[in-house]
């Protein structure tokens, strides 16, 4: 419902909340005992993402980075890392446009982003 | 069996076990939250991280419905589904791909490659349970259908078991006498009849429904019954084929009609009967079919049009040689296409008739020709050919039941016999009614009706048909049988035998029919008297019996032969056969 203002405004994240409560809350009660495996499950392949977005831009790899921001957007989505997700959207959306051309300003901020989300995630474990 | 499927039918509960779905994603997360979701629904699940997996998977598990994500290292989700489908046949198992992606092109992708629907990510509950059940929806649909095509299926080929036996079990198959028939469903809109006549020719129908499958077989039965009854007690072919239409008329409903090739193979071997009612050209050819020699056209209605069609003036009659063949061909041959869409065509059947070598049947040679043509393109309409040779071998072979043989007639042999009794009737036909009544037919049902006569009845039936046609064609409409001998006689003979019968106006045939039963034996006695001029009877007989050789006459020395005596009074208008047979 906010995804437009979230879009808009993913160059000053750290104005809003990395994760949106009620979308987590929601997924919490659907999963109820899996809740902590999809918190491991995102923090997991969130930090490889992010770890692995670097090394395919220096290796030119643009089909390997929309791939890494491809997943990242959904995965995010599950925890309502919704800053996050909007995010590596953009840089999809970029990458198909315009290719690597400049994705280092975007892959920074989700880098940082990410880490904000990670630090809140763990406190609901 | 209808509880089952109408399970579908109640609206279905989460609490209900609902089976096996896949999930095939890479991230994980997808796959946590879809897998609660599902489970949520009563779903058990199996997951999958790549295409290569989810096909293993799927052989492994045979799951009843499948998410799949679109972008995946080593296989993605498009070819995944390829070959998932491919492996699915006839089994619905819906596929709904998983997708963030916005882009319509990539949609348009997952559909096209077998892709059932969407479902777009962050997953959403009750989007999801609505997809689900849409989904059930089809798939129940799918299996009721499966289901029914299959039952269908089956009765089918009972039903067509049963049919053809019905249909064609019943035909006379002379070994020469050449058939193919290639339906193009279960069922045949085509349909081949083959009877004996009591006097030995080979009547030939191929029919030719309109439309295929079973609405078009239904009118088969009927056809047969009243073809394999009328010939067997020996009405002519236009007979027949009035009798064919009338009922089909009554029968079929309206659009619904049937198309025929009559052919009739004379036991006297001097000509054959044809009829063409809204079929191809009756080919008539020699052995090799090399050299076609008469193409007999179609001048009739097809049958079951109109309530009373008269087919009398559709008939022809030509001489043939030994050897000779009437082709029988369905339009499905000529309207059989390629692969390209192409069709055979007529030319192309007459260039094989010509290439003809007469190493196989012109069937056979047909039918591979246009099975190298059609190769695997579907067939459209039922194929039929059908090869009639003009030879005694195809005519019905009866034993010789007569006793020509005098000398063992037993001096008192009927004095003390009980069942001794006698019969006569007479039957005077006169002017017009000539030319609209065969009444051979119906004087031999008479007889046997009365007599109940089973052997002797084909020989009384030649008999009569013989002196019947006799005193009509020469006695009253003073027809010479030497005009059969010239080139084209057949032609001109039976033109002019029809135009003489519509100007007939007065004129007569009285046919007597004395008949006495024995518990084993008896006797008939026939006398066949007519109006006209009569003829040098004496002087006749005397000829044909030295000249075999002419056609004319060659009918009378049979019967003459069948006859313990043949004799011709008054001024020869009049004769009168004795038949006796005797069984012990």
């Amino acid at each position: 419902m906010d995804s437009q203002h979230h879009t808009k405004s993913h160059s000053s994240p750290k104005a809003t909340d990395p994760i949106d409560h009620s979308k987590l809350n929601a997924m919490r009660e659907l999963l109820g005992d899996d809740f902590e495996s999809l918190i491991h499950a995102f923090l997991s392949s969130g930090t490889s993402i992010v770890a692995s977005l670097p090394i395919a831009i220096e290796n030119q790899d643009a089909i390997e980075v929309e791939r890494l921001t491809h997943s990242l957007k959904s995965a995010s989505a599950n925890v309502g890392a919704t800053a996050l997700s909007n995010m590596a959207n953009d840089a999809e959306n970029r990458i198909r446009d315009c290719g690597l051309n400049k994705i280092e300003s975007i892959t920074s901020c989700i880098k940082l982003e990410f880490e904000q989300v990670q630090i809140e995630l763990k406190k609901q474990l | 069996m209808q509880a089952t499927q109408s399970a579908s039918a109640t609206p279905s509960t989460d609490e209900q076990p609902k089976g096996l779905a896949l999930i095939v994603d890479d991230e994980l997360s997808n796959r946590i939250v879809l897998n609660a979701l599902l489970k949520k629904m009563n779903y058990t699940i199996v997951q999958a991280e790549n295409g290569a997996q989810a096909i293993e998977r799927y052989k492994e598990t045979q799951p009843d419905i499948i998410f799949m994500d679109i972008m995946m290292p080593v296989m993605d989700g498009f070819d995944s589904t390829v070959q998932i489908k491919a492996l699915c046949g006839n089994t619905f198992v819906p596929i709904i791909f998983l997708t963030a992606m916005t882009d319509e092109k990539a949609l348009a992708r997952c559909v096209e490659v077998g892709g059932d629907d969407f479902l777009t990510k962050p997953f959403n509950h009750t989007v999801l349970k609505s997809k689900i059940r849409a989904m059930e929806r089809i798939r129940d649909l799918h299996r009721e259908v499966k289901t029914l095509l299959d039952q269908r299926e089956h009765e089918e080929e009972i039903a067509e078991k049963v049919f053809s036996g019905a249909v064609m079990a019943g035909n006379v198959m002379p070994e020469k006498l050449k058939a193919l028939m290639r339906p193009a469903a279960v069922f045949s809109g085509d349909v081949l009849l083959t009877a004996y006549a009591p006097n030995g020719d080979l009547n030939v129908l191929l029919g030719d429904f309109t439309g295929h499958g079973l609405s078009a077989a239904l009118g088969a039965l009927p056809v047969s019954e009243t073809f394999r009854a009328m010939t067997i007690k020996g009405f002519s072919v236009d007979q027949i084929l009035n009798e064919i239409n009338r009922k089909l008329h009554t029968l079929l409903p309206t659009g619904m009609f049937m198309a025929a090739q009559f052919v009739r193979i004379n036991h006297t071997m001097d000509s054959m009967t044809l009829c063409c009612c809204g079929m191809p050209d009756i080919l008539i050819t020699n052995i090799t079919g090399t050299e076609i020699k008469h193409r007999i056209p179609s001048t009739g209605l097809p049958l079951g049009i109109i309530p009373d069609a008269d087919y009398l003036h559709s008939m022809s009659s030509i001489s043939a040689d030994l050897e000779d063949r009437a082709l029988l061909v369905s339009d499905g041959v000529t309207e059989a296409r390629s692969p390209d869409g192409e069709y055979f065509g007529q030319e192309r059947l007459e260039n094989i008739l010509a290439k003809g070598n007469g190493k196989e049947s012109i069937v056979n040679s047909i039918a591979n020709t246009l099975e190298r043509f059609c190769l695997d393109a579907p067939q459209d309409d039922d194929i039929s050919l059908v090869e009639v040779p003009f030879l005694p071998d195809v005519l019905a072979v009866f034993e010789d039941q007569h006793s020509s043989g005098t000398e063992e007639k037993k001096g008192a042999k009927n004095s003390d016999d009980s069942q001794n009794n006698s019969l006569k009737f007479v039957v005077t036909l006169e002017g017009p009614r000539l030319l609209r009544i065969d009444p051979v037919p119906l004087l031999i049902n008479q007889i046997q009706e009365l007599e109940g006569l089973k052997e002797q009845r084909r020989i009384i039936f030649t008999i009569l048909s013989e002196l019947y046609i006799n005193a009509l064609d020469h006695g009253i409409l003073n027809l010479n049988s030497t005009l059969k001998a010239k080139p084209g006689g057949f032609t001109t003979y039976f033109t002019e035998r029809e135009k003489r019968l519509k100007e007939l106006s007065d004129g007569y045939i009285t046919i007597s029919i004395y008949s006495r039963l024995y518990s084993s034996s008896g006797e008939v006695i026939i006398q066949v008297k007519d109006s006209g001029p009569g003829f040098d009877y004496a002087n006749y007989i005397a000829n044909i019996q030295s000249d075999l050789s002419t056609p004319s006459g060659r009918g009378l020395l049979l019967t003459k032969e069948l006859c313990e005596s043949l004799t011709y009074s008054n001024s020869g208008n009049q004769v009168e056969a004795i038949y006796t047979w005797d069984n012990n």
